[in-house]
């Protein structure tokens, strides 16, 4: 028996390809490679990479096979380091590449290859506009005007509104006075209103929420969770709703056993469960178990001096729930850790002093520290150390901070005492297939050629 | 033919240029889409590899002999007395001196890497790929991976006007 037809039917059950695959249908008519003449294929500028090339000219060579394969070249061009200027440069070696480097698809290759997403900057909430401030250093300084967003309709317009957070990709935004969420993604520019559930329309001024996507990129979908009090019929109860983007409909109301309030910070996602503090009056942080569909309220570590402005929670050890506390120049990380019987304690895992890492003038241990922003995507935080009061143009130091790795990196820019939220993604330059978007629809209106 | 020696089962890949390979089943395992072939016995006494030519075979079964963990039910370990510290080493300056091919083996190389689902093999010709890009003009991307450049002037312009801060 011929064992090698015999494989070759095996490979065809496993639904292997038997010969290289056709390159996929791209979604814009570009050049097929094997059109390029042979001089391409061998270049002089590169004859010491090639040592003993034996591309034969007039024959497609390797490379062009190589490289007409999508998944093959997006899987080449995931290794590239994920700054948003150097994807850009590979959009425009040609279409094909703009087109793939610009899909979702390739974003997922990025993010299976690197982990993390490298955080691109932060937003804030400034006057009617939510505005981006980049962090990373030029080339791949995403200007602010490219991310923000006019979030009030004009200037007439005085909306009560607020940014909850950076999850996934996207910026979630309350607009207080219309009682709506607004779902904006700053990379394609798009965004979406979701209106509030009737019953938390009373009390939007004491409610929060949170976006999660899809972490892994496989979807776009997403979904909300609004947190606060729900009229709920007269009886009032602190409660939460789920929003699915796919049903485009709100879930049943979740009620907490007892009355509380939730603070205004951003919510930190662990696992599948969502984490706010609540108010200082009411003690303690507010749990929702987005699997159980459980509200419930979990107990502040008994740490000194943990006002809101220096501490975050985080993803601790082990799917555990964290805290960072940061008081210059000390920044400690502590562990909620449940026994086997269900008994919780806070376990202090480590404490690290700054001083070193951020090599700040002396002077400034006399100043005052805040935690300004906490993102799970990259697991880092934004932090300050400053004069005492605050001023404008006075000592003002900021700085993001890798947790797991401890790297800490200066930002530049205006901060004021006022809350960030940073914002990790793979910049994978949609504006270019935005563009030919539209110069291909614009050319496929035009008189064909003959 | 599967044949044992010293107690290895061995394994016979085959080029479609009709070159035949013996080769340890735990070092062809190396690759996902055989180890499952076996795994889902599926895999008679001789695997055909379709669009692999016997250079190539050869070059990418010398990887994996190299990177087939020493340890293991064979108990043929010889790195006890190696740290594992200088076993990566070891293992980094051979794949330095393997992956010194000219473009045209590298991007077979990647195929079959690709196609055989050799994580490690694939990740050291694409790094070399973009390490080898990274520090090069546009121009000469281009002209190093044979990709013509179908932009019309004026899109690529555009593309450069609304992407400005990148291509300081």
């Amino acid at each position: 028996m011929d064992a090698g037809g015999e494989t070759a039917a095996v490979l065809h059950r496993l639904g292997l390809p038997l010969r290289p695959r056709p390159t996929p249908v791209s979604l814009a008519p570009y050049l097929p490679l094997h059109h390029f003449s042979s001089k391409l294929t061998i270049s002089p500028l590169h004859a010491s990479d090639e040592g003993d090339d034996e591309t034969t000219p007039g024959l497609i060579s390797p490379a062009t096979e190589v490289l007409g394969k999508d998944d093959l070249l997006a899987e080449i061009l995931a290794r590239l380091p994920p700054q948003p200027s150097l994807i850009l440069h590979a959009s425009i070696v040609s279409k094909r590449w703009g087109h793939l480097a610009a899909s979702a698809a390739f974003r997922r290759r990025l993010r299976n290859h690197h982990g993390r997403p490298p955080v691109l900057g932060a937003f804030e909430r400034d006057g009617k506009k939510l505005l981006f401030i980049p962090a990373l250093d030029s080339p791949d300084r995403i200007p602010a005007e490219r991310f923000s967003l006019q979030v009030c309709a004009d200037e007439a317009t005085n909306d009560h509104w607020g940014v909850l957070g950076c999850r996934h990709g996207r910026v979630l935004i309350i607009n207080r006075t219309r009682c709506e969420l607004v779902v904006f993604d700053p990379v394609s520019g798009d965004h979406c209103i979701v209106a509030f559930p009737p019953d938390f329309d009373q009390h939007a001024y004491n409610a929060n929420g949170a976006l999660i996507g899809d972490e892994q990129l496989r979807s776009s979908a997403f979904q909300l969770v609004l947190v606060g009090f729900s009229a709920n019929d007269g009886a009032g109860v602190t409660a939460a709703r789920v929003y699915s983007s796919e049903t485009g409909e709100w879930g049943q109301l979740v009620a907490a056993a007892r009355p509380c309030a939730v603070g205004h910070l951003p919510c930190t996602l662990i696992g599948k469960r969502l984490y706010w503090w609540l108010t200082e009056r009411d003690h303690g942080i507010l749990e929702f178990n987005m699997e159980t569909k459980s509200l419930g309220v979990i107990t502040k570590p008994s740490i000194e001096n943990i006002h809101s402005c220096r501490s975050r929670i985080i993803n601790g050890e082990d799917g555990s729930v964290g805290l960072v506390v940061f008081s210059y120049p000390s920044m400690q990380m502590w562990d909620r850790k449940l026994s086997d019987r269900g008994v919780a304690t806070w376990v202090l895992r480590k404490t690290v002093d700054m001083r070193g890492k951020l090599a700040l003038p002396s002077s400034m241990e006399a100043g005052k520290s805040t935690i300004l922003g906490y993102t799970e995507d990259a697991d880092a935080v934004i932090i300050s150390v400053h004069t005492f009061p605050w001023v404008q143009n006075g000592d003002v130091y900021v700085f993001l901070v890798q947790l797991d790795l401890m790297q800490c990196k200066k930002l530049h820019g205006s901060f004021m005492e006022n809350s960030y939220h940073p914002y990790a993604n793979f910049y994978a330059g949609p504006t270019a297939l935005k563009l030919l978007g539209r110069l291909d629809s614009d050319r496929d209106a035009a008189v064909p050629q003959a | 033919m599967a044949t044992r020696e010293a107690g290895k089962k061995m394994i016979m890949l085959k080029s479609p240029d009709g070159m035949e390979f013996e080769v340890e089943e735990a070092v062809a395992m190396e690759s996902q889409t055989i180890r499952k072939m076996i795994e889902d016995d599926c895999a008679d006494t001789a695997i055909l590899i379709p669009n692999i030519n016997s250079k190539i075979l050869s070059r990418v079964i010398e990887y994996c002999n190299k990177h087939v963990p020493t340890t293991g039910a064979t108990g043929a370990a010889a790195s006890d007395t190696v740290a594992p510290a200088a076993l990566a080493e070891d293992l980094k300056i051979w794949d330095a001196e393997f992956i010194k091919v000219n473009r045209a083996t590298r991007f077979d190389l990647i195929q079959a890497a690709s196609y055989l689902n050799i994580k490690g093999l694939l990740d050291l010709t694409s790094q070399t790929t973009i390490d080898t890009i990274s520090d090069n003009s546009l121009e000469e991307i281009r002209s190093f991976l044979s990709t013509k450049n179908d932009y019309l002037p004026e899109e690529e312009q555009t593309i450069r006007r609304e992407n400005q801060w990148a291509f300081q």
